[in-house]
């Protein structure tokens, strides 16, 4: 008889264990997809904005990746850029021509100088800034009557940080680099000690990023110094040293280029760490200078990153920092302050470059190219190069705060630091084979899927019949319908 | 004494088979007829690539000559225009081409092209005719010099240029007196070509009567086929494949070798064998069902003998149902049904995904269940090799009545 | 959302998660048992490793529903459901020893 109930006591116990282990299974499945959430929607993996003023953002071991040399090469004779007419510098010279009076009669010799040299080398630069002037703005202009009202709470947002601005240089480097330096400087005890507490108190400041470098005279632009008189100079020689800083667009509002999307937000928080930066080295006692979105600049931000190892530099031609992806804007500051420099890094970014192509793909202005075409030598170096006119028109083109930076939004390093994000990177960087990058490339283009590029342009625009698109949905406190009291047409 | 009625006449074997692949093959015999006639396009308008002309006068090549209409009533010719075709992924693509009397590309238009829906958006998004415009008429139009061809729809954008090159260079010859160049495409011999022939030689080796290895160079085989020919390549047989020869669609022989090679071996090995080498030697899909048949366990499905007859005939049906659309529409990507499109280009609709799961899933515990009950290869194999058989009975009776009569 | 799921990232959350991994070890052993299963340390192995890729499946298809890629969600849930299903079915062919009826041709 005991034995009986001894049986069943076993034989319900093991049930009773398989069944505990039954509910378990659910239990813990049902925590997977809650630990998902959380994971998905946790602000501490919204790099740069969540927490930490502390220097936590900045947690890649760059060690482990530093190169002698950066990942891009110098090949030939090089010279420095001339803004008022490179990249997209002609647009405003040429426009600034046509204000004083220039029109197309008088004959591409009556334009100023350089100018006129740049389009006689570059004539597509012309058609396209016409292109721009005549059509693109005025029609922008229309469209953004029309449509405007969506992202009305984007452009508000996005205007509120023009209220504080550092400012622009208005007296020569001599004066303007030393304005806060007092009489006696304090001396550092090493350049380690430099570096540490530079990079320590730029964190304070609210940089998300901070990398040093010697400054390479290839990267300062031509002509037209700010502060000083127009036209040609020598770089001074006291800009041997330059800090890049640089911090993060809103994580849901990047999401949402190019129409609820905005550059204020990164620009406005990286000049203003920036300027406490040089506010801060100058009254130590050495020369700085702010190069910044909010300021201006005098050299271009994008390589000296990319010798500060904050970052490779990318298809879409921007720096991709291992934190951050695509998502960051620079500041730099050029000073004196001897420091112990940082080596550039490379964790696979040109490999997967070479195998993703999503930027081009989808960049709606068409200016991103594919395969080894967007290889170029760019004044004596290669690199990954665009191509600017159309990069700029789209901007003319497009809604909601101007601009467009598609490409960074759909750049798959752009993602939030969660752990899903940060193992398939950590897999990118140890695969040496190149078979996940290609799976990872597949699943960003599947699992993260963009609009066409057609989509991102407004309705019955001469380049293309879109809707406004935007890579994803406007965040949901941007959205101007769930405040405001206002009439829903879109 | 047993009753007349009482004893069912037998029908002999293959009685419906035979009648209904006599049915098969003049329906598709009609169709083709019936499609050809019903799709004569209405020749195309100039204007299409000649936008300020008045009216176009139609010349020899397939060209028209574009002339607005002055007020004096003379006429001034603004360009001309001229059509050509080339084989593009599915299909020919046709295309018309306007030139300005100056020798430049006024512009570009397909008119009309049997390109899958979702690789031909890639041509529009990208503006692909568009790049063409402001070229010289006779530019080489080279993809990867002047033009860039779209991604995922190179073969695409390779017809379209080769129709623009040829319809330009007619323009060109006999409209302005230039001179121009032969572009001849060197032959494409490479790795798909190269594995579909050792796919072949394996299976020839495989296929010996009494081999040791058979088991393993199948499996081999299969293996190879399933990577290659699917995952790499992604080149497996499809039904639009069988369509295209039909409607004789065939590529560019000189840079699609591959084809070439795998419907010419599949249709010679049917008739000089009398077996089909593709579905269980090297057919990726196949393979991929094996493979998971492998780790489940799967065992063949057999239903009873009146349902598998009538899942017979649905499979029988569907696959006639797909070539005769594909004939009707002169279109044979129109039709293609199948679903591992999605597993080796990762692309296709929602329908065909969830069938592929829902198949994949099913081949862990079943044996190839898509090939015994869906694919409409099997039965195009079925009819292929069961009329040659058929024909060859009916031969050796003739031969074996004259013997007779001869030896009488 | 945002708030509401932060408890799900604590120390504390993770540590009820593991006595539950605790429970559905033991609740495998004893089904495993009764099946007459013959473990070793290579099957537990496999074993752990398949539970733990069914659980971050779901929790990675959860993580892109919290980021709001909802598109991501149901493909990853999909293709990685599929996988799964498919290397289950092959763990528990190994662990039964493979003892099926033999195929009917």
């Amino acid at each position: 008889m005991s034995e009986k109930t001894d049986g069943n006591a076993k034989l319900s116990r093991r049930e009773f264990l398989k069944a505990t282990g039954v509910a378990s299974a659910v239990l813990s499945l049902a925590g997977a997809s809650a630990g998902g959430v959380g994971a998905g929607t946790d602000f501490d993996t919204f790099t740069g904005w969540g927490a930490s003023f502390e220097g936590g953002d900045q947690y890649f071991d760059r060690k482990a990746y530093e190169v002698d040399e950066p990942t891009y090469k110098k090949v030939g004779t090089s010279r420095r850029a001339d803004p008022r007419v490179e990249g997209r510098g002609h647009f405003g010279t040429y426009k600034k021509a046509k204000g004083a009076g220039w029109t197309p009669d008088q004959g591409i010799d009556a334009l100023p100088p350089h100018l006129a040299a740049f389009y006689k080398e570059n004539p597509d630069s012309q058609v396209a800034a016409d292109y721009r002037h005549d059509v693109l703005e005025p029609l922008q202009k229309e469209n953004q009557k029309k449509y405007g009202l969506q992202w009305q709470l984007s452009k508000t947002w996005s205007s509120a940080y023009s209220a504080v601005k550092p400012a622009r240089p208005d007296s020569p480097p001599e004066e303007w680099d030393y304005r806060n330096v007092p009489d006696e400087a304090l001396k550092f005890k090493t350049p380690d000690h430099a570096a540490e507490l530079i990079k320590k108190v730029a964190h304070t400041f609210g940089a998300t990023l901070v990398g040093i470098t010697r400054l390479n005279p290839d990267w300062v632009y031509s002509h037209d110094l700010r502060g000083a008189e127009k036209g040609p100079y020598d770089v001074p020689e006291h800009w041997e040293y330059a800090i890049a800083v640089t911090t993060p667009h809103e994580w849901g509002q990047m999401a949402a280029n190019p129409t609820y999307g905005l550059s204020s937000d990164a620009y406005n928080r990286s000049s203003i760490a920036g300027a406490r930066l040089e506010s801060f080295i100058q009254r130590l006692g050495y020369s700085a200078r702010l190069h910044s979105p909010n300021s201006g600049y005098d050299l271009l931000a994008v390589p000296v990153c990319i010798d500060a190892g904050i970052g490779e530099q990318g298809r879409h031609i921007f720096s991709i920092a291992p934190e951050l992806g695509s998502n960051h804007r620079p500041a730099i500051i050029t000073t004196s302050l001897p420091m112990t420099i940082d080596k550039p890094i490379d964790f696979g970014v040109q490999d997967f470059c070479k195998n993703c192509q999503i930027c081009a793909d989808y960049c709606p202005g068409n200016s991103i190219f594919n395969g080894d075409d967007a290889i170029m030598t760019v004044r004596g170096y290669e690199h990954w190069y665009l191509d600017p006119d159309a990069c700029y028109n789209f901007w003319g083109t497009a809604l909601g705060n101007g601009g467009c930076r598609v490409c960074l939004a759909v750049c798959p390093y752009s993602r939030k630091a969660n752990w899903v994000h940060k193992t398939a990177a950590a897999i990118s960087r140890v695969d040496p084979t190149g078979l996940a990058d290609l799976s990872l490339v597949w699943m960003q283009d599947t699992f993260f899927p963009s609009p066409e590029k057609e989509e991102y342009y407004p309705p019955n625009h001469p380049d293309g019949d879109g809707w406004n698109a935007s890579y994803r949905p406007g965040p949901e406190w941007m959205l101007t319908e769930k405040w405001f009291d206002v009439e829903v047409t879109w | 004494m047993i009753k007349k009625d009482q004893i069912k006449t037998k029908k002999p074997k293959d009685y419906w088979n035979k009648r209904a692949a006599i049915f098969a093959i003049v329906s598709i015999i009609i169709t083709w007829i019936i499609g050809y006639a019903i799709n004569n396009e209405a020749p195309p308008d100039c204007k299409m690539v000649l936008p300020s002309a008045d009216f176009c006068k139609p010349l020899d090549n397939d060209s028209f000559e574009g002339v607005i209409q002055n007020e004096d009533r003379t006429e001034t010719i603004v360009g001309w225009a001229s059509l050509n075709e080339a084989p593009g992924y599915a299909g020919p693509v046709k295309v018309m081409v306007g030139i300005d009397p100056a020798g430049t590309v006024l512009g570009t238009y397909v008119t009309s092209n049997s390109e899958t829906p979702n690789y031909y958006e890639r041509i529009e998004n990208e503006k692909f005719l568009e790049e063409f415009i402001g070229l010289p008429v006779i530019s080489p139009f080279k993809i990867g010099e002047e033009i860039e061809a779209v991604t995922r729809a190179t073969v695409t954008s390779n017809a379209i240029a080769e129709a623009v090159r040829t319809a330009s260079y007619t323009i060109a010859e006999t409209q302005l007196g230039l001179e121009v160049e032969t572009i001849i495409e060197p032959i494409k011999f490479g790795a798909p070509e190269i594995a579909i022939l050792g796919l072949y030689l394996v299976g020839y080796i495989g296929h010996r009567g009494n081999f040791k290895y058979k088991k393993q160079v199948r499996w081999l085989s299969l293996i190879i086929g399933m990577v290659y020919l699917g995952f790499i390549f992604n080149i497996p047989v499809t039904v639009a494949n069988f369509t295209s020869l039909l409607l004789g669609y065939f590529p560019n022989w000189r840079t699609n070798l591959y084809w070439f090679f795998l419907m010419g071996g599949i249709l010679f090995v049917s008739t000089v064998d009398n077996k089909n080498p593709y579905c269980q030697w090297f057919c990726p899909f196949g393979a991929a069902q094996e493979c998971l048949g492998a780790i489940g366990g799967a065992r063949l499905w057999s239903p009873g003998k009146s349902i598998r007859r009538n899942l017979e005939w649905i499979q029988r049906g569907l696959a006639f149902g797909a070539i005769i659309l594909g004939l009707l529409m002169r279109n044979p990507g129109f039709s293609s049904f199948e679903i591992f499109g999605n597993l080796f280009s990762f692309t296709g609709s929602w329908p065909q995904w969830v069938i592929l799961v829902i198949v994949l899933l099913l081949s862990l515990f079943i044996k190839r269940p898509w090939c015994n009950y869906l694919c409409p290869i099997d039965p195009i194999m079925d009819l292929v090799l069961a009329s040659h058989r058929w024909i060859k009975q009916e031969f050796r009776k003739i031969w074996q009545l004259k013997n007779l009569k001869k030896n009488s | 959302m945002y708030e509401k799921f932060a408890y799900f990232t604590t120390p504390q959350f993770w540590f009820f998660m593991g006595i539950l991994f605790v429970g559905v070890a033991v609740g495998l052993k004893v089904f495993f048992e009764d099946k007459g299963f013959e473990m070793n340390w290579w099957k537990w192995l496999l074993t752990a490793l398949l539970w733990f890729l069914i659980f971050f499946s779901v929790m990675a298809a959860f993580t892109f529903l919290g980021e709001g890629e909802t598109r991501g969600f149901w493909i990853g849930l999909a293709l990685f459901g599929v996988i799964d299903i498919i290397l289950g079915v092959g763990l528990w062919r190994l662990l039964s020893g493979g003892k099926k009826v033999p195929a009917k041709s």
